[in-house]
């Protein structure tokens, strides 16, 4: 094949199938690619720790949890503005992953996948038996639409856009994080820890504030679905919901910068149309999962990349 | 301590479990100059770099740099104050480009964080541009410029080699610690090495190379230090390195004269 798309023609592309998506696919559609959105929000900043710092989290259910909670709270129980409960659901989660990664990522190994497990067991747990906060089982319903300066996202499509803004603003973000200082530390890092550390790169703080971003993205995609099903429950966050994260890189293509987009797309489709099946759900991502270890190694983006290019390095450095 | 020394390492001790991989090492280096450290494979020569640039602990001993005391410093600190180093064993940076990777080594160098590149502002984008023409610059110099777009893990060993010192040239530094730098490479490029160890130390940078190629040791360093089995053996110019029994003993004995 000789001719493939610049970044610049394929972004405009996404764009455009985003915004026209509402128009053709249907209110059920746009409500599954609202879910794709939120998945990929998550997905994006996970991708950045685990596809190029190289450490993984098994706790970033949590960090949705605790947006979405905190947004729920503030907004229903203390009557705050969606936008200012959402900023500081965003910043409170950010400051937990700081005080969990700070020590744990000072350390060599693979602590933060076990760390962050255990954290995202308490935050389900206490989400879902702190019942005078939480609501417990029932969760908290009656979560205000989403709104900016008297703008209400009050219905699903508005949101649905909002989400997919928030969708594409973030992963061009991740082009300009990976192709600077920043970045390059911390591709580096990932690839060679001493070797980047021999070049004067502070590996522990790179490390640190790359996990605080991406639990930062979660929460915030977090704190979007509590707007968007207008209801908070400790059941939308468990164990599955990473298990799908983790499944979602590795389809679309851990490491590279359209994976995230791609796989949280793949992802909700196989779960929306699995529907009665809904309950073999975890086998089937299961199966997913390791069906693309096997035989896509490099995920759907990788893989086309490398047949495009004969190398994924275009890409991945994007 | 003299202050004319750049580094001055004094009774340097590793162990790695029962394995005394460094025992009481003396070493020292003025600036300018370029020490060559030698000795049979298992010597603790690699050991002594990891031990001296922060990568593992030590277990005793002092080690100064430019009168400066380092022990317990990150590598990433001692890469600040001036001391990088090459690896014995490449890593390349998988999945970045020859040039990406340079620039990695130009860290050092700036500040942009991780929200700065989010928000790309002029002086981000100004300090790209210098990173950019720095890596460009050092990877010319070592001969590397046509590769500067090519996949780093894509180079052919005698290439890496040189791409590991253009990452540390980048960074500015007073002393390069490099670990074999000829290892895997044939006469010609052997001898084009020399030529850019020599052209390094002439922009008033110190050298520290571990190397077994004898020649090349022989050709460039001013002084000469001998490991064997964690202890130095002896300590001199060539000549009096060359000639010193012990030395003789030591590499004859464990059958390691590769020149
Ligand atoms: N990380 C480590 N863990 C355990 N033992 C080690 C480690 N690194 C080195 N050693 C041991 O320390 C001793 C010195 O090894 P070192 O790599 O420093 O030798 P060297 O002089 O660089 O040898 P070569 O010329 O083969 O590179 C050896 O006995 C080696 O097995
Ligand atoms: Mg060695």
């Amino acid at each position: 094949m000789s001719w493939r798309p610049n970044h610049t023609q394929s972004v405009f592309v996404l764009i455009a199938a985003v915004v026209a998506f509402p128009f053709f696919g249907g209110a059920s559609a746009t409500t599954v690619m609202a879910l794709g959105g939120l998945y990929a929000i998550v997905a994006i900043g996970l991708n950045l720790l685990v596809g190029y710092a190289g450490k993984i989290s098994f706790g970033h259910n949590a960090f949705m949890a605790l947006g979405a909670y905190a947004s729920g709270i503030l907004t229903v129980t203390y009557d705050w503005s969606p936008l200012a409960a959402m900023l500081a659901a965003t910043a409170g989660s950010g400051l937990v992953a700081f005080v969990i990664g700070a020590p744990i990522l000072r350390v060599r190994g693979h602590y933060l996948a076990m760390i962050t497990l255990a954290f995202a067991q308490i935050v389900i747990i206490v989400s879902t038996r702190w019942t005078e906060v939480t609501g417990g089982l029932t969760g908290i319903p009656g979560v205000p639409d989403f709104s900016i300066l008297g703008f209400a996202f009050d219905t699903k499509q508005k949101m649905y856009y909002l989400i997919w803004f928030v969708t594409i603003v973030l992963f061009l973000l991740s082009f300009r994080i990976v192709d600077s200082r920043f970045g390059r530390a911390l591709r580096a890092l990932g690839a060679h820890e001493a070797a980047a550390a021999s070049l004067g790169v502070d590996v522990v703080r790179c490390r640190i504030q790359i996990f605080v971003l991406s639990a930062v993205y979660a929460a915030l995609a977090g704190s979007l679905y509590a707007h968007f099903l207008n209801y908070v429950n400790g059941t939308f966050f468990d164990l599955s919901v990473m298990i799908q994260l983790m499944a979602i890189l590795v389809v679309g293509g851990i490491g590279t910068l359209w994976g995230p987009l791609v796989g949280a797309v793949l992802l909700v489709w196989v779960s929306h149309s699995l529907g009665s099946y809904a309950e073999y759900s975890q086998l089937i991502f299961g199966v997913l999962y390791g069906g693309a270890l096997l035989f896509l190694p490099r995920g759907a983006v990788g893989e086309i990349a490398a047949r495009l290019k004969g190398t994924g390095s275009r890409l991945r450095s994007g | 301590m003299t202050p004319s020394l750049l580094i001055d390492v004094q009774g340097l001790t590793k162990t790695f479990g029962g394995v005394t991989a460094l025992d009481k090492v003396d070493f020292s280096v003025a600036p300018g100059r370029i020490a060559g450290l030698i000795g049979p494979n298992g010597a603790g020569k690699s050991t002594f770099f990891n031990v001296l640039t922060g990568v593992l602990p030590g277990n005793g001993g002092e080690i100064r740099f430019d009168g400066k005391r380092l022990n317990g410093l990150q590598p990433h600190a001692r890469v600040r104050l001036g001391m990088v180093r090459t690896f014995q064993k490449i890593h390349p940076f998988h999945g970045m480009t020859v040039l990406e990777s340079v620039m990695v080594g130009c860290h050092t160098r700036g500040g942009a964080g991780m929200l700065s590149a989010m928000l790309r502002l002029p002086a981000v984008k100004a300090e790209e541009r210098r990173f950019r023409e720095a890596a460009e610059a050092a990877l010319a110099f070592v001969g590397l410029g046509r590769q500067a777009q090519a996949p780093a893990d894509a180079l052919p060993l005698g290439h890496q080699r040189l791409l590991q010192i253009a990452c540390g040239l980048v960074t500015d530094p007073r002393v390069m610690l490099l670990d074999e730098p000829a290892s895997g490479l044939d006469a010609n490029e052997t001898a084009r090495l020399a030529d850019l160890l020599i052209a390094i130390r002439a922009q008033g940078k110190t050298l520290v190379l571990v190397e077994h190629d004898m020649s090349l040791v022989m050709k460039i360093c001013d002084q000469i230090t001998v490991l064997s089995f964690g202890r130095r053996l002896a300590n001199g110019s060539p000549d009096e390195v060359r000639r010193n029994p012990k030395v003789i003993e030591a590499y004859l004995g464990s059958g390691e004269h590769r020149a």
